[in-house]
């Protein structure tokens, strides 16, 4: 069919006012409920991606612990670990504390760490000098900290003496870090490992070990960067022996991550009904057109469309609102995107939800899968009515002129 | 030579005949009345000759074409490159302009535009509307849009040119301009021409007709007070 006769047969049909109205109507019903699919896809794996992302820059790729506690590594582990090619792996003590200021309290997870190794390990500037503290932003602003404040830390002390009372020490606030997942905001603060093993009378034993690999993977990536980690793990498994544990980085998040995966899957198939709604819009619109547009449709007939001329109308016609629909459902999501970044009544609980913003993350196959199910919907429940319609006379637009 | 033979074709429309038995035939370049009061069936076997429809029973062939072997595509390649319609209401589609009404057979059969371009342009001078070209149908008036839909009905040198009540929503005086303009073109593009009509004063302008009543043949006549047809233009 060629293009003029196509766009004749087009402008026909939506050249009223009323018609014009109806198919922008369905067009932008159609394009919203695909931009539905797509942003709800698109927060659960923003969420996941979020979540990973965050994990990541606080943990390192793996880390290891000890079942007894703390330990030191001999000279035979480090040389099997040297020969593993992280990138870069950094020791750490980990302990529980409470930050007090102006009488306030609150429990934090106190972590000592090498800052140089540690900061190249996450990425972020986490270097503590002697007598000062690194916290997350969200516990300065639970406990209203800033930069310079003073803060006293109360540990229990070491296995070492049974003398039971807690250890005050005091702290300068050196900054305040983002880490990107709630909980760790909330609760973490870093100091230099020397001071927090002397601190605990642990000496130079530590309880945590974090590395990350060598393998240069971006943070989108995370199937393949995934199984690269998996593997490492098996590996440093074997060379560490039953003593240790060996965790990837989702480690602690993993059951959440992996309902978050199943459920996106149950509501994208559940977000299908709305799509099926309004493609039932669309076969209101055509069929409203084939009626409305009769006297019409038996010109083009009478001057030579076949039937499977028309047939070929109406299917380009279909094509045509489902590649408008597809393309403003894009804008759509993106609008969607800007606004749950900014506006302030669409940030999240963080405490319930980990993170405190969410952002939509697609990539190429959620927009294919989508676009391509919209259009498998769109062509089943059409192509019945397209059927029936063909049936009918050529001579019924030309009987209604005269009804 | 005969150029249309309808033999013994019956249309039913539920249960009501519109055809009955119908037979008749058509030579090549004559022109024709159909006659008969509304509701003899007179629009019904032009349409049955312009395959719009297909007879229950009997044959119609066109030029050897028998329609009712044909299937849906030959159909529409019949419709589109042997048979120009002028409808009595015109129907031309007031979402493009004239010209791209008078190019939508030509574009929906798939032909050279060109041509067909420059063909319009001179009849559509000659018919005195080539102002109306670039003009959409609701700007032009009655008679503009008539002459514009008789130079499309002729865009592709149709065989055989149909016409259902060209002149119903004329005046007396249009109405026998209408129906000169169309012997006139007949003759010149060498096309058989068929004109569906219940006025008398139009028919008289024929000197074939055919009378209809209740779906029948009541006479095929050659009238011999009739004006005789006006003479082929020279080449």
């Amino acid at each position: 069919m060629r293009g003029g006769v196509f766009s004749s047969f087009s402008k026909t049909l939506i050249w009223d006012r009323a018609n014009f109205k109806f198919a922008l109507g369905v067009w932008l019903g159609l394009s919203f409920s695909i931009a539905v699919i797509l942003s709800t896809i698109g927060i659960m794996d923003g969420f996941v991606s979020s979540m990973k992302k965050g994990l990541r820059h606080s943990n390192g790729d793996l880390y290891f612990y000890s079942r007894s506690g703390f330990f030191t590594l001999d000279t035979d582990t480090l040389k099997a670990l040297e020969g593993l090619d992280f990138k870069v792996m950094t020791e750490s003590i980990e302990s529980q504390a409470f930050l007090v200021v102006e009488g306030s309290s609150k429990g934090v997870a106190v972590k000592g760490v090498d800052g140089p190794s540690f900061s190249q390990l996450t990425g972020k500037n986490i270097n503590p000098e002697p007598g000062k503290i690194i916290i997350g932003d969200e516990l300065a602003r639970v406990m209203r900290l800033k930069k310079g404040d003073e803060v006293v830390l109360v540990l229990a002390k070491g296995n070492k003496s049974m003398e039971g009372l807690p250890l005050l020490k005091n702290f300068i606030v050196q900054g305040i870090v983002d880490h990107g997942i709630y909980q760790k905001d909330l609760r973490f603060a870093y100091l230099r490992r020397s001071e927090l093993a002397q601190m605990l009378g642990v000496e130079k034993k530590v309880n945590m070990v974090a590395m990350n690999l060598s393998e240069n993977i971006k943070d989108g990536n995370s199937d393949a960067f995934e199984s690269i980690i998996n593997d490492k793990r098996f590996i440093l498994e074997d060379i560490l022996g039953i003593d240790f544990r060996v965790k990837p980085f989702w480690y602690d998040f993993s059951s959440l991550i992996e309902a978050v995966e199943i459920e996106k899957f149950t509501i994208g198939l559940i977000l299908q009904i709305i799509v099926v709604i309004s493609i039932f819009n669309v076969l209101s619109f055509l069929t409203f057109l084939n009626e409305k547009k009769s006297r019409e449709i038996f010109l083009f007939q009478a001057l030579g469309l076949s039937s499977k001329g028309l047939r070929k109308s109406w299917l380009y016609l279909i094509l045509f609102l489902w590649i408008a629909s597809c393309s403003f459902s894009i804008i759509f999501v993106a609008i969607f995107n800007y606004l749950l970044a900014n506006l302030p009544f669409l940030s999240l609980p963080g405490d319930v939800y980990h993170l405190a913003r969410l952002s939509l993350s697609l990539d190429v196959s959620d927009f294919i899968l989508v676009f391509m199910s919209v259009l498998v919907w769109l062509l089943i429940i059409v192509s019945f009515s397209l059927y029936r319609m063909n049936k009918r006379s050529i001579l019924y637009g030309l009987r209604k002129e005269f009804s | 030579m005969s150029l249309v033979n309808v033999n013994n074709v019956s249309k039913k429309y539920g249960n009501q005949f519109a055809l009955k038995n119908l037979s008749l035939e058509l030579e090549e370049k004559g022109q024709y009345a159909i006659l008969g009061a509304s509701g003899s069936g007179k629009s019904t076997l032009l349409y049955l000759l312009g395959g719009l429809d297909k007879p229950d029973q009997g044959e119609i062939e066109v030029d050897g074409l028998s329609l009712s072997k044909l299937d849906d595509q030959e159909m529409a390649d019949y419709r589109n490159t042997k048979i120009g319609f002028i409808f009595q209401f015109h129907f031309l589609l007031p979402s493009i302009n004239c010209m791209k009404n008078i190019l939508l057979p030509a574009e929906i059969g798939g032909h050279k535009v060109g041509p067909v371009k420059k063909q319009a342009l001179e009849l559509a001078d000659y018919l005195g509307i080539s102002q109306c070209l670039k003009k959409f149908p609701y700007e032009l008036s009655g008679g503009e849009q008539q002459r514009v839909n008789i130079v499309r009905a002729l865009s592709l040198k149709p065989q055989i040119l149909l016409c259902d009540e060209p002149t119903g929503n004329l005046d007396s005086e249009n109405s026998q301009k209408v129906t000169l303009l169309l012997q006139k073109l007949s003759l010149e593009f060498q096309s058989t021409l068929a004109v569906v009509t219940h006025d008398p004063s139009v028919a008289q302008r024929f000197q074939q007709k055919f009378v209809l009543k209740d779906g029948q043949l009541l006479e095929a006549q050659r009238a011999p007070d009739a004006a005789p047809p006006p003479p082929a233009p020279e080449n």
